[in-house]
């Protein structure tokens, strides 16, 4: 499962680390949304009840979760 | 050191190797099993000389990223230590890291042209789980945007991969978990799954101008690895005796810490 966001909240997540020590990192989908893991959703949100998220963050709690589209694999041989 | 892991350390009763004091130290895991382990381990390095070929060792003990991203060669929180800096969704479990299958790697800070040789080298991987999806495990030399020539463990299309510096792949049909060696010595060129051997001729080229990276395969994040990896090794070329005898070494690791396959 994966959280899509925008353009603007990818800019804001690139080079912030959800734990203290993990890099958010926003990629694109099939759809060519910009997608973060639902461990980085479940995370900021168990901080969020805590008081403990950051102010720019906070958006992430109004995410909702959807099935991973990943884009389609290519052939690493060719 | 802190007053404190000193005095554990002392307390222990145990003497520990400069490595895994220094783990201990850095990590701040003061559990006996977990320290047992990597000592027996680095002990056995050290008694068959393994230890000046290995230059980085991820054991991902402890369970959380705090001590899931140091490197138990040289256990500074550095960059210049290899440290592993991590993006993404990862989990950390007492069997491992963890990956989520979407957006996961992890940089080693190791550059593969500058500090391993295209001539000899070795990686290593130890996962939990069969692979299920197209998935890195290990790889030299991110970002580059074409894999052909990069050297990787990659699982794809239910066969397990070696893609190396020579122009085709090379491959064997495993997906099962357990442990998964590249080892190359000139134009020879080895995967091993636990000990047996799987030979192959391969010309080596120039290594990318990369790091290492783990849990992933390209700057698009399509193979992104939802396996609990247990160890990974970085290093030198091994002789088959010496595999065995670090196959061994890995293995009772994982068994001292009730995580084997």
């Amino acid at each position: 499962m994966i959280a899509i966001i925008t353009q603007q909240q990818k800019d804001i997540l690139v080079g912030k680390t959800y734990d203290g020590i993990c890099y958010f990192n926003p990629i694109l989908d099939l759809n060519d949304n910009f997608v973060i893991s639902e461990i980085e959703y479940y995370y900021c949100l168990g901080l969020w009840y805590l008081d403990e998220l950051q102010t720019d963050l906070q958006f992430i709690t109004t995410l909702s979760l959807s099935e991973y589209l990943p884009k389609i694999v290519e052939n690493p041989f060719v | 050191m802190s007053r404190y892991y000193r005095s554990f350390l002392e307390e222990s009763g145990v003497a520990y190797t400069s490595r895994t004091t220094a783990f201990a130290t850095a990590t701040g895991i003061t559990d006996t099993t977990i320290l047992g382990a990597l000592n027996t381990f680095d002990l056995g390095l050290i008694s068959n000389s393994l230890d000046t070929k290995m230059k980085a060792v991820y054991p991902f003990v402890g369970g959380t990223a705090a001590t899931h991203k140091y490197n138990f060669m040289d256990s500074r929180d550095l960059d210049v230590a290899f440290r592993l800096t991590l993006f993404g969704g990862w989990t950390h479990t007492s069997k491992g890291i963890v990956g989520s299958g979407t957006n996961n790697y992890a940089n080693t800070n190791l550059n593969a042209l500058t500090h391993t040789s295209a001539s000899d080298n070795s990686f290593s991987i130890y996962k939990q789980n069969n692979s299920t999806i197209n998935e890195c495990y290990i790889r030299a030399g991110y970002p580059v945007q074409s894999s052909n020539g990069t050297t990787e463990i990659i699982s794809y299309n239910s066969s397990t991969y070696i893609l190396s510096s020579g122009t085709a792949e090379k491959s064997i049909v495993d997906v099962s978990k357990g442990f998964y060696m590249v080892n190359r010595n000139s134009n020879n060129l080895s995967l091993f799954k636990n000990t047996t051997k799987t030979s192959f001729t391969d010309a080596f080229t120039t290594q990318y101008n990369g790091n290492y990276i783990i849990g992933n395969g390209t700057d698009v994040n399509n193979y992104a690895t939802n396996n609990t990896l247990s160890f990974i090794h970085i290093g030198s070329k091994l002789t088959d005796g010496e595999q065995t005898i670090f196959y061994n070494l890995i293995q009772d690791m994982q068994t001292t810490l009730a995580r084997n396959i």
